[in-house]
């Protein structure tokens, strides 16, 4: 048929801008996550041994954020009650530990029950909250998030039978299978190979019609829904399965640091996985690993130079943001679509 | 009237606080027709559009599908009816390209239980689904091109194979030619007399030529309320619509 624009075929002349080519962030991901793989033995032949602990923090926080980019980069939905869903994947774990220690029946140190079991929880918590969270949108779902999640603070706060504000200490960590995960390094490549399947799982779920369906819903949700998609379905959907991975990263902060207390519920902690997509750049999923590990790299030259490290960390964080708009994986990118 | 499908607004009302923007009003259209509904700016064409598109909910009044009440079905409930709309203002998806925007339409409109780990744009049939709905609006861009790229009159037409997408009887188009050059416009007027003949459509349109030549039936607007319905001509010859609208276009 005659076409309606005439000459050029109806196409200015940026249609030729350089687009990234679609390998491109496969590769980055690649390369980002190889790095964290060796880093263990990186830290140690550079003599920063000491920095292996923070490393596994890294791995699971950055397993977070990647989740928390699913609902905030992909869904448009920002939430600052992910640090509940972490405390949730925590306690769960956490409080099988803490009877397990105390010798008592139905308790298991067992991963492969208490993790899946940690992720089952976030999720219907995600459903629960969700449900009533998506009844808005915009500033007053953060609002809503963060309001629930300082609901569930107290709560955390007022179990007695695990330490109350004060928190217990894990005599020992969850077993895998017949796996001790007591060595810090056999720990940390657990927390590694999570990391790996959780990039994967979201790369998968963003380019699957479900995954079109949220990212549409994140640039126009009216439009979506006058295409024929019921989009708080998919938002909610989306948020529990965000929520979910959230309380696995949970299961794993509590076994690394083996200290079960409500401070991870804190909602400064939602911020802080905010602040490490925002970093590492929002929509792209690997950039929650990146910012989670420039805050710690961040953390660690600040605190060897200062007492008041928050405030050059702070100093550090604007610096980035006034750098790449699209954080750390934005300027490794170039101008790119989210596929 | 015509044995394909039917939607009728009856008595619709909507009230924005204040302000009465639509009144008492009925409208129809059916298969085979397209019946034009014009007005000045303001006159509350696009919110009775919404109205029966299923995107305002009505404060009173009933919107009918084949004389079914449909009234409470809400806007992607409508879609699986058979009623899509399109809007005044152009709103592609921006982080898709041209192919994907018309097969993301086919898919939320087909899409009936989540599918999470196929990859959407693995699927071969729909991609060519979308290729020929590009075609039949006469887009022959590459279907690849970023939708970003379009310029204004393509992503007009692309705007409406989107809709065509969801496989509707009844198109409700909300202006679909403002903006465009003359040779776009005729173009789209020819596209919209080809879809006649197995849609429905009720279409807000400004440029009066293009609505005198193609419209079957123009009902006119004015602060909420009908101050004429009937053919072309009838409208034309119409002492209120002279006084009260044309002229002032003109
Ligand atoms: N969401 C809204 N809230 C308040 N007033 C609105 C809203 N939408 C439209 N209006 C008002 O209703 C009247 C009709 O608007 P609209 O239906 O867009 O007119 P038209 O499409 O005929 O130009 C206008 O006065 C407009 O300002
Ligand atoms: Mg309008």
């Amino acid at each position: 048929m005659s076409r309606i624009a005439p000459g050029r075929d109806g196409i200015p002349d940026e249609t030729h801008v350089e687009r990234t080519t679609w390998w491109r962030p496969l590769l980055i991901t690649v390369l980002v996550l190889v790095l964290v793989g060796i880093a263990p033995f990186l830290v140690d032949a550079v003599g920063l041994g000491y920095l292996q602990r923070s490393l596994t923090r890294v791995v699971i926080l950055g397993l977070a954020a990647v989740a928390l980019d699913f609902i905030v980069g992909y869904g448009g939905l920002v939430s600052l009650g992910h640090a509940m869903f972490l405390a949730l994947g925590s306690y769960t774990t956490g409080v099988l530990l803490v009877h397990l220690s105390r010798g008592e029946g139905l308790a298991t140190g067992q991963a492969l029950i208490a993790w899946p079991l940690s992720m089952l929880v976030g999720a219907l918590f995600g459903l629960g909250f969700g449900v009533l969270a998506l009844r808005t949108r915009g500033v007053y779902f953060i609002m809503v998030t963060l309001a629930f999640n300082q609901m569930m603070f107290f709560l955390f706060n007022t179990l007695e039978p695990y330490g109350g504000d004060d928190g217990v200490r894990l005599p020992e960590r969850s077993r895998l299978g017949p796996l001790s995960l007591e060595a810090d390094l056999t720990f940390f490549y657990v927390c590694f190979t999570l990391l790996v399947l959780t990039v994967i799982v979201f790369n998968i779920l963003i380019r699957s019609p479900f995954g079109w369906v949220v990212r549409g819903a994140r640039d126009n949700e009216l439009r979506m829904k006058a295409i024929g998609a019921r989009t708080p379905r998919y938002q909610l959907a989306a948020f529990a399965i965000s929520a979910s991975f959230a309380s696995l990263a949970g299961a794993l902060a509590v076994n690394e640091s083996q200290f079960l207390s409500p401070d991870i519920s804190h909602w400064t902690q939602s911020g802080e996985l905010l602040v490490m997509i925002i970093v590492g750049g929002m929509g792209s999923l690997i950039g929650g690993v990146i910012g989670a590990g420039v805050l710690l790299v961040l953390e660690e030259l600040a605190i060897d130079f200062t007492n008041n490290w928050q405030f050059f960390v702070g100093i550090g964080l604007i610096l980035i943001v006034l750098v790449a708009r699209r954080g750390v994986a934005g300027l490794l990118l170039g101008r790119h679509r989210n596929v | 009237m015509s044995d394909g499908v039917s939607l009728e607004a009856r008595g619709l009302d909507k009230h924005f606080g204040n302000l009465h923007v639509t009144r008492s009003l009925d409208l129809g259209v059916s298969t085979g027709r397209i019946h034009a509904l014009i007005g000045p700016n303001g006159a509350g064409k696009t919110t009775a559009l919404s109205q029966m598109s299923g995107e305002l909910r009505s404060d009173a009044g009933t919107v009918h599908l084949d004389g079914v009440d449909i009234t409470d079905i809400d806007l992607p409930g409508r879609v699986d009816l058979g009623v899509c709309r399109s809007y005044q203002t152009s709103s592609p998806f921006p982080d898709f390209t041209v192919g994907e925007n018309v097969a993301l339409a086919l898919l939320a409109a087909e899409e009936k239980r989540f599918r999470f780990f196929t990859r959407a744009s693995a699927d071969t049939g729909r991609r060519h689904r979308a290729e020929e709905l590009l075609h039949d609006v006469g887009l022959d861009v590459d279907a690849s091109t970023p939708v970003t790229a379009l310029d204004h009159g393509t992503t007009r037409q692309l705007e409406i194979a989107m809709v065509l997408a969801t496989g509707p009887s009844i198109l409700l188009l909300d202006e679909p030619m403002a903006g465009l050059a003359p040779g776009e416009v005729a173009m789209l007027a020819d596209l919209l007399r080809r879809l006649r003949e197995k849609h429905g459509i009720l279409l807000v349109e400004h440029d009066m030529d293009v609505v005198f030549s193609i419209a079957d039936e123009i009902t006119v607007l004015a602060d909420g309320a009908v101050i004429a319905t009937g053919t072309p001509t009838e409208i034309r010859e119409d002492g209120n619509v002279q006084a009260l609208y044309l002229r002032d276009e003109r």
